[in-house]
């Protein structure tokens, strides 16, 4: 680009071609940096230790250990793992196959048991032995995965479901009567934001003292958590 | 809806508020706390100086026995995971 400046000056040139000639200089400059790494990288020592939970399944005595470490018991991680493995964002057509669905859901379970600064891709990456950049490819495979599955946890309940409620609720409540048909409840809950947004940002002040969205949760009294909506 | 919004308010977007007949068939009715209103859809518990009636506050002690469900669901999954911390 300099030669073609010298050769070529600049100012003897229409307008013109000169600002069709910078364009081409930027967009093949961007291509560069885009495909091109212009500097040497050196290897970023790894040594995690999250592959201690799978010696802690062995052993009924150790499951204390590795409930604190993944937040579940490794009943429940085995349930999550079928479920979740055969989704296709865990395939990728390389030949260098993706980390094992395992690896991942574990250190997504180990990001979502902490908060503050522990929960940081840092100091998260530093914990499994991975690049902070995994970290967050691996939460997000896995909570794509398991969102795949919301139709078949959040739905209406069946006539036959309600029914079993409203018996419940029969024996629950020591007053019988129309009151069996309330077999739902709705609670809100506050999903806090990381600051205040720069739109309306009054509008996402809580009386809690700080800035979120209120989300309402509505439930069921048996199965649980039957339908949660979103707000936007 | 956004954090400034009652709960009663963010009620009124869900899709139980705004499609009632879809959601609720016959006499049902959701169980909700003293924050919601009170019509033929949402059953909240007394607010005070009603809640002072003891035939109210003995209604208002066994709705509690089926409230404290919704609210231990939420706080064991705040519990649990520990990243929900503060919600």
């Amino acid at each position: 680009m300099m030669a073609h400046d010298i050769l070529t000056p600049p100012e003897k040139q229409s307008l013109q071609h000169v600002m069709e000639q910078a364009d081409l200089d930027i967009s093949a400059v961007l291509t560069i940096l885009l495909t091109r790494y212009l500097n040497g990288r050196h290897c970023v020592p790894k040594s995690g230790n999250l592959h201690i939970a799978w010696e802690y399944v062995k052993n009924p005595a150790d499951h204390h250990r590795f409930i604190n470490l993944l937040c579940v018991t490794p009943l429940v991680f085995d349930t999550i793992l079928t479920l979740i493995e055969d989704h296709p964002i865990f395939m990728n057509n390389s030949n260098n196959a993706q980390t094992p669905v395992e690896v991942q859901l574990a250190v997504m379970l180990y990001h979502m048991g902490r908060y503050g600064n522990g929960a940081s891709i840092e100091e998260v990456g530093r914990i499994a032995g991975c690049s902070e950049g995994s970290v967050e490819n691996y939460t997000r495979h896995c909570f794509t995965a398991i969102e795949a599955l919301h139709s078949i946890f959040v739905q209406r309940l069946t006539l036959a479901e309600k029914e079993v409620e409203k018996q419940w609720i029969d024996q629950q409540v020591g007053f019988r009567g129309t009151w069996r048909e309330g077999w739902i409840m709705y609670d809100g809950t506050i999903v806090v934001l990381y600051k205040k947004p720069g739109l309306n940002g009054d509008a996402y002040y809580t009386r809690k003292g700080n800035y979120g969205l209120n989300a309402q949760v509505c439930l069921c009294l048996l199965y649980c958590l039957s339908k949660t909506e979103r707000l936007p | 809806m956004t954090g400034s919004a009652h709960d009663a308010a963010a009620f009124e977007h869900t899709a139980a508020a705004k499609y009632p007949d879809w959601f609720f068939e016959g006499n049902e009715f959701a169980w909700t706390d003293s924050a919601y209103a009170v019509n033929k859809y949402t059953i909240p518990v007394h607010k005070q100086p009603a809640s002072l009636d003891p035939v109210n506050t003995l209604f208002d002690k066994l709705v509690a026995h089926l409230r404290i469900r919704s609210e231990h669901c939420m706080g064991a999954l705040k519990g649990r995971f520990q990243c929900l911390q503060g919600l």
